[in-house]
């Protein structure tokens, strides 16, 4: 086929209508939903939310959660455009791990090395990852469905950072139920479960993303 | 491009004919410095603006055309590269022959007309309809005796089937 006549037949289909379901928008809340649906079902809060020493530790949670999900996202869903840069993500990563690392020092600097271990395992590390795991699979397909109907030309990264979003996501759900509440244990334990996800997705990505 | 994805057809010829030619050179550059010949280059230029249309709706208007026309470039030359994996030594008489090479025509190595037979006959007939015989997509709905819309959507497609066949008869090569 000549170029000129493959460039005939796409100018013939210019016109565009993206169906209402394939929207971003819609994808994304259904992804969410049904964690929140999951969540609901299979997971009880946590009865002294409410109370005045669980709030603290749960909106501390909530920030990092909530960060992880809103920067990851912003990550991978800019990256569906080919060419578009944006520096200033950088620094607002570098804040994140700063964050983190503050909370780290802040931890070891009023409890000291005295019990490290059992605050750094308490009683539900294992539950923790798992469940950060399965709340974080739906918003992570909804994600990667976004993401392939734009064109991302660095798979892997996307993967990742859909990956992080997710899991994100899933830990701010997974807060609501979680009774650990030193700092240690937040930030080792979700932060594992969020680079873990990430981690599959990088490689779901690596294939899934091409195009 | 901004009126292309409002829709409107002639400025996206135009549009898509001017980004050919720019693409034509940056393509045989690219291959040359793999060590490769320019017989594919107007393989890789139809991929990729296959891609670009397929894709065009991530192109942000408030932001200028041309990086990300590159990017996409890029992306597919790679891709097509590493399918076909890059040769690393180049032998002299292979120089010698790209040196002699006749100037490239418009022509894809006729993979796609072999493609296009790989489509089933409806969008095959539709595809050959608006590109070989250019007729419009209003005269191909009466031919065949089916809505415009329908037309539209089996077109559309086509198009992305073609891109997909693309790269699974690369990978093959």
């Amino acid at each position: 086929m000549r170029t000129d006549h493959l460039i005939a037949a796409l100018a013939q289909d210019a016109r565009l209508a993206l169906p209402w379901w394939q929207r971003p928008a819609v994808v994304l809340s259904a992804g969410a939903a049904l964690s929140v649906a999951a969540f609901a079902l299979v997971m009880p809060v946590r009865g002294d939310l409410l109370a005045q020493h669980a709030f603290a530790p749960t909106a501390y949670k909530w920030i990092l959660a909530g960060g992880l999900a809103l920067l990851g996202g912003r990550v991978a869903l800019g990256l569906r455009q080919p060419g578009a840069k944006s520096p200033l993500l950088r620094v607002v990563a570098g804040l994140f791990a700063g964050l983190l690392l503050v909370t780290l020092a802040y931890d070891l600097a009023v409890h000291g090395s005295s019990g490290f271990f059992d605050r750094l395992f308490g009683s539900s590390a294992m539950m923790c990852l798992q469940s950060v795991g399965w709340l974080s699979l739906a918003p992570l397909a909804a994600v990667f469905l976004v993401l392939r109907a734009g064109a991302v030309t660095s798979p892997a990264t996307a993967g990742f950072a859909a990956g992080l979003a997710s899991a994100g996501f899933a830990a701010a759900l997974y807060a609501l139920k979680c009774t650990e509440d030193n700092a240690l244990f937040v930030v080792t334990w979700y932060s594992l479960a969020a680079f873990l996800v990430g981690l599959v997705a990088m490689f779901i990505g690596r294939w899934f993303l091409r195009w | 491009m901004r009126e292309a994805v409002l829709g409107h057809e002639e400025p996206y010829r135009q549009l898509l004919d001017e980004v050919a030619i720019a693409l034509r050179c940056q393509i045989r550059n690219g291959l040359a410095r793999a060590g490769r010949g320019n017989a594919e280059t107007e393989d890789v230029v139809q991929e990729i603006l296959i891609a670009i249309h397929i894709k065009r709706t991530t192109w942000d208007p408030t932001l200028p055309l041309k990086p990300w026309i590159n990017a996409i470039a890029r992306y597919k030359l790679i891709d097509c590269l590493r399918r076909q994996g890059v040769r690393q030594a180049v032998p002299i008489e292979d120089l010698a022959e790209t040196l002699a090479a006749p100037t490239v025509e418009s022509t894809g190595r006729s993979d796609a007309l072999r493609l296009l037979q790989q489509l089933p006959e409806r969008e095959r007939n539709i595809v050959e309809g608006v590109s070989l015989q250019g007729r419009s997509i209003r005269d191909i709905a009466a031919a065949l005796s089916l809505q415009e819309g329908t037309v539209r959507v089996a077109l559309h497609r086509a198009l992305k089937k073609l891109g997909s066949l693309y790269r699974q008869t690369h990978k093959e090569a």
